[in-house]
């Protein structure tokens, strides 16, 4: 009885979430699948290729090059806005005062709008060169992406710390514990859902990097920074080659998911 | 000395966050088309650019509209995903890690490839150009769930076993222990996700078809003809950012309040 | 026990706020005409009265419920596509020619012949051309629009350069002495995201080249003329003639380069970049000139027109609709407010100002160039080449054969 009870009240708690999935994203991402697997065009007619879109696109070195662009991203971008937003986390709490009006200087990237920062960071990067040169593009775009996103992982990380046993860091101090092993061994293990969550999230989020591309790069130069997503975006709403669109759109989930799982075996790992 | 560095630091970074949002402001208010890069402070300030962008006909409309979106957002995703999030912490099932991840794997598809079958989906729901075609989709938020579910794990059972001793069901849990303790983590969540909202672009404008649904961000889109000044531009750009801002920064003290396990806390 | 009746209380208007919700009905248009029109009028109030003047005109000829929608330009591609698949498109829309090719591939629109066949004024062949594909028309023609060179006399005057260059040679001349000032002669934005028609290709048809063959079944742009079209803008690159950043660069309002001081000209200016232009540096020091010329003298300038989707549900009258909105009476007063170019044979500028008569100068030198199905892959295909050439990475010679070769790959493929 307890045990049916028990399985009610999961399914209660479970049931928004449940609906809403599989009803907007569940089956959207099968209609998506679907439409992989023709040759769709808007308002007219299509017919079913089977995996011709998936055999194309492995031949296809524009998608090609756009995995490796994403990756190269996602190796620059990840590590580049977790340091960013521990550090700045860490400091908000070793201010003593101004938390508050620091936190909101630091969340205002987020609050400022795309084109401008565009514009502006062009401005900045331009006696550099970077964004004319495809080496240094990435790079440059994931530090925009970065300082344009840091203000989220930064709150949750600054809610981890906070979350962190008050009275082990004093005892530690009492002790004589450095800064570095206070960090490394109570914070850092106390941060770790949060920091894994940042991990898993950000990660996610680099792989399907397209804002930041479509208002600074274009994709360019010489598709240096054309991305999985803005490869989507391309076909899908450019050339109206849906079911290219489409297929990218499935190996960029299953990549991106492969990437996930392996960071939770990673993070399971670790002790 | 060594207490100065942490602040120093932080302003510097901070200078450099916040410079481009005060210079936003600043071509907003000023007169003429002053080009931005580069960009030479203003002999005046004005606010006509704002008044103008902010007296367009539907202005009152679309802000209500995206108040609406954000606001209504924010609480569904806050409540649906901590239920969710509860039951993935703290209770065990056949296949629960299978359908957490399930869940998280939607993340993982470009929002463009999901855009033309979402619609669809809505437009067979007969919700196009409807309040609920707009906000229901948006409120399946997989990162909700992982985040709090994250927060909820972290929390020590003793708490959990106390108010077990006590006699309380799952629904006293999540409401009287669960809530409360994820406060600062909930009010992250419920401003970024406010936020998203607000900002969002790509799929209000593809589900509203008549001008009355639109949100902000796509109705201040129509005024751009290729004839808009840059301080008109920064204008608009005031008018969607400044809120965000200002939503932050009235619920920050929710974000500070202290969690201290050791029951000496707030 | 008071939390247990709250929780039921909460569950209950929980379900029936969806059980609600999944029977609720979207408040459409039903089976009013619609029709999706753009910020083709630029100030929003006057746009807004002119279309509900327009909309209510016809509802009383005609007696048809028509609602016309103002959507944004920003994301119509995206927005378009979607309704479409959704099933929610207009039953017309507004589109560009360079467009309209690609939605034919895309068998989304009818033919309007027997709408241009039937119109009181005639149109200029060129215009009618330029939105028909395999003979057939598929946008009745709305206003036309025009780009020409734009100058900065005053960086031309520092510089100690009496006349304005007007074709290929004279600019190469001006770049040096410009170039010593610190100053781009010809401002050029090579982004992917940037049409070519407003870049490139003038350039491209100046020398006497085209984007494709006769037929469309292979590229052209890999010919002596290309190669000559892009070496002006490599050579002029090496003189420092083009602002720095050229290849990568996008043309914008926030920085364009005319705007700043940051080039002395531009090749295939819009009218209200050039308006943009004459605001921010002064009218005094604004010259707007003839498109350059090399071979030729030609320049970009597309006809807007209204298109007719195939899954309008009323075709019949959307027909009614399309032949109402291509009347003189309509299509005079839009120009007039908008500043676009009437699409009739004889075309009087539609407002006496200077900015107006100058682009009008222009009218006889525009192309709506090689439109085609493929038009905008191919250009996607070919812009990076020219980056690559810009940047110094390929000789122009290479860089158009790659491109050429990728091109004639997907016109051959038969996608």
């Amino acid at each position: 009885m307890t045990r049916l009870r028990e399985s009610l009240t999961v399914l209660v708690f479970l049931l928004p979430v449940l609906v809403l999935f599989a009803m907007f994203r569940f089956l959207p991402m099968l209609g998506a699948v679907g439409l992989s697997l023709t040759d769709y065009h808007p308002g007219g007619d299509w017919r079913f290729t089977g995996t011709e879109n998936y055999r194309s696109l492995a031949q296809d070195e524009i998608f090609l090059s756009s995995l490796r662009t994403t990756l190269g991203y996602v190796a620059v971008y990840v590590p580049l806005i977790v340091v960013v937003a521990l550090g700045t986390a860490l400091l908000l709490h070793a201010v003593p005062w101004g938390r508050g009006l620091f936190r909101a200087a630091l969340f205002a990237p987020y609050a400022t709008s795309l084109v401008l920062s565009g514009v502006l960071w062009r401005w900045v990067l331009e006696p550099t060169g970077f964004l004319e040169q495809p080496s240094m593009v990435l790079p440059a775009l994931a530090v925009v992406g970065a300082w344009k996103g840091f203000g989220y992982a930064m709150l949750i990380l600054f809610a981890g710390i906070r979350n962190a046993p008050a009275d082990c860091l004093e005892a530690a101090k009492v002790d004589g514990a450095s800064v570095w092993q206070r960090f490394r061994h109570v914070l850092l293990p106390a941060l770790r859902p949060a920091l894994f969550f940042v991990v898993v999230v950000e990660t996610v989020g680099a792989f399907q990097v397209f804002d930041t591309v479509y208002v600074m790069t274009g994709g360019g130069p010489v598709r240096a920074s054309y991305t999985l997503a803005y490869a989507v975006y391309d076909y899908g709403f450019r050339y109206f080659d849906i079911g290219s669109a489409a297929a990218i759109g499935v190996a960029l989930w299953a990549i991106v998911l492969l990437v996930s799982l392996t960071q939770r075996r990673a993070f399971d790992r670790n002790p | 000395m060594r207490r100065a560095w942490p602040a120093v630091l932080l302003s510097l970074t901070s200078l450099v966050a916040i410079g481009p949002f005060v210079l936003m402001l600043l071509v907003a208010l000023s007169p003429g088309n002053a080009p931005t890069i580069p960009y030479r402070l203003p002999s005046s300030l004005t606010l006509d650019n704002i008044i103008r962008v902010l007296s367009t006909e539907s202005f009152l409309r679309w802000t209500a509209n995206t108040v609406v979106y954000s606001v209504v957002s924010a609480v569904a995703v806050l409540l649906s995903a901590s239920m969710a999030a509860y039951v993935f912490a703290r209770k065990r099932f056949a296949g629960r890690d299978v359908l957490l991840w399930s869940l998280l794997s939607t993340m993982m598809v470009p929002f463009h490839a999901l855009l033309m079958p979402s619609l669809v989906v809505i437009a067979q729901l007969g919700w196009s150009d409807t309040y609920w075609g707009l906000i229901i989709p948006t409120l399946a938020n997989a990162q909700a769930v992982l985040l709090l579910r994250q927060f909820i794990r972290a929390l020590p059972d003793e708490v959990f076993d106390a108010a077990r001793v006590d006699g309380a069901g799952d629904w006293r849990m999540y409401l009287s222990i669960v809530l409360p303790l994820c406060r600062p983590v909930l009010a992250t969540l419920g401003v970024f996700v406010f936020l998203w909202h607000w900002n969002d672009f790509l799929w209000p404008l593809v589900v509203a078809r008549s001008d009355r649904m639109r949100t902000l961000t796509v109705g201040l889109s129509t005024l751009e003809s290729g004839h808009l000044t840059i301080a008109e531009l920064m204008s608009v750009a005031t008018i969607t950012g400044v809120p965000c801002l200002l939503v932050f920064v009235v619920l920050q003290r929710h974000l500070t309040s202290t969690i201290s396990f050791t029951g000496s806390g707030r | 026990m008071r939390l247990h009746r709250r929780t039921r209380a909460a569950a209950l208007a929980v379900s029936a706020l969806t059980a609600a919700s999944l029977v609720a009905c979207g408040t459409g248009s039903g089976d009013a005409l619609t029709l999706w029109m753009y910020p083709v009028i630029a100030d929003q109030a006057q746009s807004r009265d002119f279309w509900h003047k327009v909309e209510a005109g016809f509802e009383r000829e005609y007696g048809v419920d028509l609602d016309i929608e103002l959507q944004p330009w920003e994301g119509r591609q995206e927005k378009l596509g979607a309704a479409l698949m959704a099933g929610n498109g207009p039953d017309v829309v507004l589109l560009q020619s360079d467009m309209i090719p690609q939605y034919v591939g895309e068998k989304a629109l009818r033919p309007v012949d027997d709408v241009i066949a039937g119109s009181s004024r005639a149109f200029p062949p060129a215009v009618v051309d330029a939105l028909k594909v395999s003979g057939q028309s598929y946008g009745v023609p709305l206003y036309r629009t025009v780009t020409t060179t734009v100058y900065n006399r005053k960086l031309f005057a520092e510089a100690g350069i009496p006349e304005l260059p007007r074709t290929w040679d004279e600019v190469e001349a001006a770049a040096p002495k410009l170039a010593a000032h610190g100053i781009p002669v010809l401002d050029y934005s090579g982004s992917t995201e940037e049409t070519l028609n407003l870049t490139f290709y003038p350039l491209l048809w100046q020398a006497g080249g085209s984007v494709f063959t006769a037929d469309g079944k292979k590229s052209a742009f890999a010919s002596p003329e290309g190669v000559s079209a892009l070496r002006f803008l490599v050579d002029l690159k090496a003189m420092n003639g083009l602002p720095k950043d050229a290849a990568t660069k996008r043309s914008g309002l926030a920085d364009d380069a005319m705007v700043t001081g940051g080039a002395a000209m531009a090749h295939a200016m819009t009218e209200s970049a050039a308006r943009n232009v004459i605001a921010a540096i002064g009218a005094q020091n604004v010259a707007i000139g003839l498109p350059l010329q090399d071979k030729t003298r030609v320049t970009f300038g597309t006809p807007g027109g209204l298109s007719l989707l195939r899954g309008a549900k009323n075709p019949d009258a959307a027909r009614k609709l399309l032949a109402y909105l291509a009347a003189p009476a309509v299509v005079d007063e839009l120009c007039a407010e908008s500043g676009f170019f009437p699409p009739w044979a004889e075309s009087a500028p539609p407002s006496a100002d200077e900015v107006d008569k100058d682009f009008a100068q222009a009218l006889p030198f525009t192309s709506a160039g090689d439109n085609h199905p493929q038009a905008r892959k191919v250009m996607g295909l070919l812009a990076p080449h020219l980056q690559a050439a810009l940047l110094g990475q390929k000789t122009p010679e290479r860089a158009l054969a790659e491109a050429a070769g990728e091109v004639d790959a997907l016109l051959g493929s038969g996608r």
